[in-house]
């Protein structure tokens, strides 16, 4: 009966990884397609549903002009244009809305069927706290975008999609402790202790994103392998003091993004030849070939993402589909970490 | 007469000479990655001390339509300049453009450039019938610069005048554009 209560109370919270990955999906559209700026409100309740006839159209198309995106880049746009762009960031916010009735009625029900342990509930509610948390990042994000400068600021972003990791990690963890049956060798930590690791880099990488989605750092340097000529760019410190870099420099940003892209590599490809020779658990075993696989992939993706965004414009195709792939090997970093955790000596 | 621009200018010294030349410009440099750009605030602080100028904006390659949409929407600029091969170099913002040309001669877009001022940089010859506003070459002004046999071997409408930055407050590179001008006779 546990068996089956575990099992259900799992499926829930895998949903949960699949909707949110999701969501980071239309995050990465609304960004890569200038949408984020198009609804000018924050209404929880309201904002459910789009405008209905011409005239709810034209209210919510005379508050866009009003804003700096309108303004100074998108001046002239059509209704047409706009319902464009309106579309993507309403359904991103559809889809938060939805993900926390999926989050919040399940969880309700497994409380009162007792599915869940009071202790485990109280674990499950930091599910909550993070996305009512996310849900006010992203307000105050697009809120910066409305104000003076017609974009996001691209430490906000960063903020919104480390949140989003945090969220998925957590209920990735969440679920693989109902769903995966405990390990119960033991497993030298020298493997586990370097996962760890590469989970690290993978969520440093991850902030690196944000911040080249932020600033729009691809277009700067379309280049590869060196940055518009050069193996490391002239411009890389010029800001000072030298932290501001990293939050400002574009030079900055992407050459340390493709620094550890590099890095990430080596230590996947090290971590599998390595795992060759020693003893791993049955799932790693299957699943390391995913994660070398996920991590080839997403150098190719990121390459041929900068290289088309030569054109002066980040292809929105390849950016979500390299967008997609970095949490994909995040959530198969996370659960081959995870396989090795159940030991008993 | 000839144009000319003050290139990058991060002075007030600097600024309020060009500011009472005929048919002068001040670029003010927005990259923040250039050693001689201006902040918002900065530039808001130059301008407030100068009379009617006539102001461009100047952008690196790596910044953005938005951005430099942003910037230009601060200032009263009569024109903007980037790079030739940046992504926004077809961009439309109702002021003059002004193009820089960098050493590679890059193949001319004749819509691109028929409204635009191009600005070569020293040594780097236009290619013939060019459609263009105006063409001026750049010029770096240090002690080294010796103005009179410029002006005989350069064909150009106007000089893009790079001034040495400016070591301390206060001090400038007036005297050697003194020097300069008197020769041009501007």
């Amino acid at each position: 009966m546990n068996e089956h209560k575990n099992k259900v109370v799992g499926i829930w919270l895998l949903i949960g990884v699949g909707m949110i990955f999701f969501q980071v999906i239309l995050g990465g559209i609304t960004r890569l397609t200038e949408s984020g700026l198009s609804i000018t409100e924050w209404d929880v309740v309201s904002g459910t549903l789009p405008p209905l006839n011409a005239s709810q159209w034209n209210e919510v198309f005379e508050a866009y002009k009003a804003s700096p995106q309108y303004e100074l880049v998108n001046q002239g746009m059509s209704l047409s244009q706009f319902k464009m762009i309106y579309f993507w960031e309403y359904v991103h916010r559809l889809w938060a809305r939805l993900l926390g009735f999926v989050f919040l009625l399940p969880f309700l029900f497994f409380i009162i069927k007792r599915y869940i342990k009071p202790i485990e509930a109280l674990k499950y509610l930091s599910i909550f706290v993070l996305g009512g948390l996310q849900a006010m990042v992203g307000w105050i994000m697009v809120k910066s975008g409305l104000v003076d400068m017609p974009w996001v600021a691209p430490g906000k972003l960063t903020l919104h999609l480390l949140l989003a990791s945090a969220l998925y990690i957590l209920t990735l963890r969440f679920a693989l402790e109902k769903l995966t049956p405990k390990e119960t060798k033991y497993y030298p930590k020298f493997l586990r202790g370097n996962i760890y690791f590469l989970l690290i880099l993978i969520i440093v990488q991850i902030s690196l994103g944000g911040m080249l989605a932020g600033w729009k750092a691809a277009l700067a340097y379309p280049t590869w392998p060196t940055m518009n000529g050069e193996w490391v760019p002239t411009d890389l410190f010029a800001l000072k003091p030298s932290w501001k870099n990293f939050l400002e420099n574009k030079a900055t940003i992407q050459f340390f993004h493709r620094i550890t892209a590099y890095i990430i590599i080596f230590y996947v490809v090290f971590i599998y030849l390595k795992s060759q020779s020693m003893p791993v658990p049955k799932l790693f075993k299957r699943g390391r070939h995913i994660m070398l696989l996920l991590a080839i992939l997403q150098v190719l993706l990121g390459i041929t993402t900068l290289y088309l965004s030569k054109k002066g414009e980040v292809p929105v195709l390849f950016g979500v589909l390299h967008q997609a792939c970095a949490f994909l090997l995040l959530m198969w970093t996370v659960a081959l970490h995870y396989w090795f955790k159940y030991k008993e000596a | 007469m000839m144009l000319l621009k003050a290139a990058s200018v991060n002075n007030l010294t600097d600024a309020r000479y060009f500011n009472v030349l005929d048919n002068a410009y001040i670029g003010l440099n927005f990259d923040a990655l250039n050693p001689k750009n201006v902040t918002i605030e900065k530039a808001t602080q130059l301008i407030e001390w100068l009379f009617e100028p006539l102001l461009v904006a100047e952008f690196g390659l790596h910044q953005t339509k938005e951005e430099i949409a942003f910037i230009l929407n601060k200032f009263p600029f009569s024109g903007w300049q980037v790079d030739i091969e940046h992504p926004c170099s077809h961009e439309d913002f109702g002021i003059q453009k002004w193009l820089t040309i960098n050493d590679k001669l890059a193949f001319f877009d004749a819509t691109l450039t028929q409204s635009a001022y191009l600005i070569f940089s020293e040594g780097n010859v236009p290619p013939q019938h060019l459609e263009c506003k105006a063409i001026l070459t750049d010029i770096v002004l240090d002690e080294h610069t010796h103005a009179a046999g410029m002006l005989t071997t350069l064909q150009t409408d106007g000089w893009n005048l790079h001034l040495p930055l400016e070591e301390r407050p206060g001090w400038s590179s007036i005297d050697l554009v003194n020097e300069l001008l008197e020769h041009i006779g501007h």
